[in-house]
């Protein structure tokens, strides 16, 4: 079971090779409650892409946020697009950008996958299979 | 002279001999105080008088939080694990929410159980709001509810908060204090060893 999510998390999901979707994973959390969703974006390509919007259907809700700190303290905050510069790799990592998975319609468990789309201006849409597991393992 | 060359490395050495073993300063002195918290379980902690003669390594989190608090429990987690390895069994570990509306003893158990956390061995705190906004006073933890967002037919919220973990020495004094979502761990069992 572990090798098989292994091998699903090491796959690049692309468009055309131009824009890929990797290393996705998602942080365990039962029902009702919310995670986050984390990926590289590579944008092989000559121009800038745009992520405009992630969409999944495990939660009630999804939005792409960034982690902030300011005196001190830390919070989040909603973001509406990213931009993706050519040649360039975004990384939606812990502490940084995430993608907000609120109120789920299920519990995510150790060693399940959880589907998510993401739709980027140029790219469309690309379904990333992430597992579900603690950062490191 | 030659006295002085043999002297300013002996001081060297004593000094840091001293600086290695000693305890950090007592930042926040809870020997004192008796909050009365409840468990995962529903049981009623006193803490930290229940803790007493254990250095506990605390996170503040609440179990909302998609990604800083999940973090600073993680990074308890292997803490545990790595002083587990090293047979320090007079140290604990617990986790206290800021969030006592939402974070009753049957979400915070299952905030453990997903993560795989036996509650035997890290605890999972809350209370009422009144003794809660105590301890976090006395603790210097800020959590301030931000907008509220409408999911679905629900409504949820999440908090601008302090990003913390600290220790407390078997007299229930806390002695040293890291960002809890990026702690380094290394630094961390370090200072637990001085104190326990």
């Amino acid at each position: 079971m572990y090798i098989f999510l292994i091998l699903v998390s090491l796959l690049n999901f692309s468009y055309g090779g131009k824009l890929e979707v990797k290393n996705g994973w998602v942080r365990p959390a039962g029902k009702g409650m919310n995670t986050a969703f984390y990926f590289k974006a590579i944008n092989n390509s000559d121009k800038t892409d745009t992520l405009l919007s992630v969409k999944s259907s495990v939660a009630k809700m999804v939005q792409m946020h960034e982690t902030f700190s300011k005196n001190g303290m830390m919070g989040m905050r909603q973001i509406k697009v990213i931009p993706i510069n050519a040649k360039s790799t975004l990384e939606f990592k812990p502490g940084g950008y995430h993608v907000m998975v609120m109120n789920l319609k299920k519990d995510l468990k150790i060693g399940s996958l959880a589907e998510f789309t993401l739709h980027f201006k140029y790219a469309g849409n690309i379904t990333v299979k992430a597992p579900v597991k603690m950062p490191g393992d | 002279m030659k006295k002085l060359i043999f002297l300013i490395p002996a001081a060297f050495i004593i000094f840091t001999l001293s600086s290695c073993s000693s305890k950090p300063d007592v930042i926040y002195d809870l020997s004192n105080k008796d909050y009365t918290l409840i468990n995962s379980d529903s049981s009623v902690v006193h803490f930290p008088g229940d803790f007493k003669g254990k250095t506990v390594v605390i996170g503040f989190i609440y179990t909302h939080c998609p990604d800083i608090c999940p973090m600073t429990t993680h990074n308890i987690s292997l803490v545990k694990h790595e002083l587990g390895k090293q047979g320090a069994n007079n140290v604990t570990y617990a986790d206290i929410s800021f969030d006592p509306d939402r974070d009753k003893p049957s979400v915070l158990k299952e905030y453990a159980d997903v993560r795989g956390i036996n509650t035997n061995q890290f605890h999972f705190l809350t209370g009422d709001k009144k003794t809660i906004k105590e301890l976090l006073k006395d603790c210097n933890i800020y959590a301030i509810p931000g907008d509220t967002t409408i999911v679905g037919n629900d409504t949820s919220y999440f908090f601008i908060h302090t990003d913390r973990i600290s220790l407390m020495d078997p007299e229930g004094k806390i002695r040293a204090e890291y960002k809890g979502s990026t702690a380094n761990r290394e630094e961390l069992i370090k200072d637990i060893n001085r104190i326990r």
